[in-house]
């Protein structure tokens, strides 16, 4: 019975592996830290997964961030909505390795959800002369809102806004495929929301996020991402973000995203740069 | 401070003008010509008629008037010294209700009998950024 089950199971896993949708290798780009599809850092105005208008996939992510002072995961899963919607969540949790002990509070975790929904305006990635044009939503809620109060947060809750453009050019520069993606991010958020929203010094704010890279061939890209943040609290002051990054995408089904990321100042703490590690499953 | 004169600047100018032309050979040529142009036609029709997600669109025609209708189009718009002498895009492919993700099931073979053929990527590219904008003539939503 039990045997009956499983292989019941891995045969519907497997039809849906063989429906995923048909566009171009690459063309859902990854999930991003917030669960939205674009790169590392930056949410991109790509729908998830590889549907085309008649079609709906499946994307799921795990990431991994260790910069020695902090660790930092996110496990989400999105919903690519014949390449018109996209719907995700994502649980984002930093544990405040160094942070913690000297707090007095050993093992402390910073931990957040968003639910995040996007939907493509105009444009095609790959096919139109203009950008593909988002417009994105994500709200986000603070899971362990007792040490942002205590560092001067206003709220533990709130929406991110953001329009998002992105451009895939096939041949170019020089016969790769380079792509590049500008967003426009309104936020009110300490630490993408991990240090809760707002502050002694301000709320909302409209920052720029931009990607920059290139296909080497059909698996393989590389780019870097850049996040403008800014402070709300005068006790944890913000830097922007940075990363250099290579994916590599073997096939519709799978992608792995290896960065260096720079994240300057965190909660006091300066100079953290660590390794990024992301992998995506796509059905 | 090195001191040029008219006639040097003159000379050096048309020379970087000259090396420039010459460098740029049209996509045809960097292709292979003709008998690449016949390869990748060739292995694009293996692929598309025995793909039974899009082999479908093409019961209606001659294999042989198919790949000639092809070699014409690649060679022309890649800049060789062919003619295409069919129908245009949007003609060519009205009334077939051509889904989107059929589209991109002929452009993944495109790639793959490109590769078949040897191209190498940045050529592949190149090819398919002269032929993405028919993806509105050919298509619809």
């Amino acid at each position: 019975m039990k045997k009956k089950i499983t292989v019941m199971v891995l045969g519907c896993l497997a039809s849906i592996a063989v429906s995923a949708g048909s566009r171009q290798l690459g063309t859902g780009a990854v999930m991003q830290i917030e669960g939205a599809s674009g790169s590392g850092i930056v949410s991109w105005a790509t729908i998830a997964g590889y549907g085309e208008n008649n079609e709906t996939d499946v994307t799921a992510a795990y990431t991994y961030l260790d910069t020695d002072d902090y660790r930092f995961d996110m496990i989400g899963a999105s919903v690519g909505w014949r390449n018109r919607i996209e719907v995700s969540f994502a649980k984002q949790e930093l544990d405040l390795v160094t942070l913690g002990p000297v707090l007095g509070l050993p093992g402390a975790s910073l931990k957040q959800d968003v639910i995040g929904a996007k939907v493509r305006l105009a444009g095609n990635l790959v096919y139109s002369k203009m950008p593909q044009i988002s417009l994105g939503v994500q709200y986000k809620e603070n899971q362990s809102f007792l040490i942002p109060s205590v560092a001067g947060a206003k709220d533990d809750s709130s929406m991110d806004y953001y329009l998002s453009a992105t451009k895939l050019f096939l041949g170019k520069p020089w016969g790769f495929n380079g792509f590049a993606t500008l967003t426009l991010r309104s936020t009110e958020a300490n630490e993408l929301g991990l240090l809760g929203f707002g502050g002694d010094l301000g709320s909302r704010h409209i920052n720029a996020e931009a990607s920059l890279g290139l296909f080497l061939n059909k698996s393989w890209a590389i780019g870097f991402d850049f996040r403008q943040k800014r402070s709300n609290l005068s006790f944890a002051g913000e830097n922007h973000w940075r990363d250099v990054f290579v994916a590599w995408v073997p096939n519709r089904h799978f992608s792995l995203v290896a960065a260096y990321a720079d994240l300057g100042t965190v909660a006091t703490l300066p100079d953290q740069t660590g390794l990024y590690l992301s992998v995506n499953g796509s059905f | 401070m090195i001191k040029m004169n008219k006639q040097t600047m003159v000379f050096l100018i048309l020379t970087l003008v000259t090396v420039t032309a010459h460098s740029e050979d049209s996509l045809y040529q960097q292709l292979g010509g003709k008998p690449a142009i016949e390869k990748i036609t060739k292995h694009l029709l293996d692929r598309l008629l025995n793909n039974e997600k899009i082999n479908f669109l093409f019961k209606e025609t001659e294999r042989d008037d198919l790949h000639i209708k092809i070699v014409d189009q690649i060679c022309m718009e890649t800049g060789g010294p062919c003619k295409y002498e069919g129908l245009d895009m949007v003609e060519a492919h009205s009334g077939m209700n051509i889904k989107y993700s059929e589209f991109d099931i002929f452009v993944e073979d495109f790639i793959l009998a490109m590769e078949d053929a040897e191209i190498p990527f940045r050529l592949q590219n190149k090819v398919l950024a002269i032929f993405a904008p028919m993806r509105e003539d050919v298509s619809y939503e």
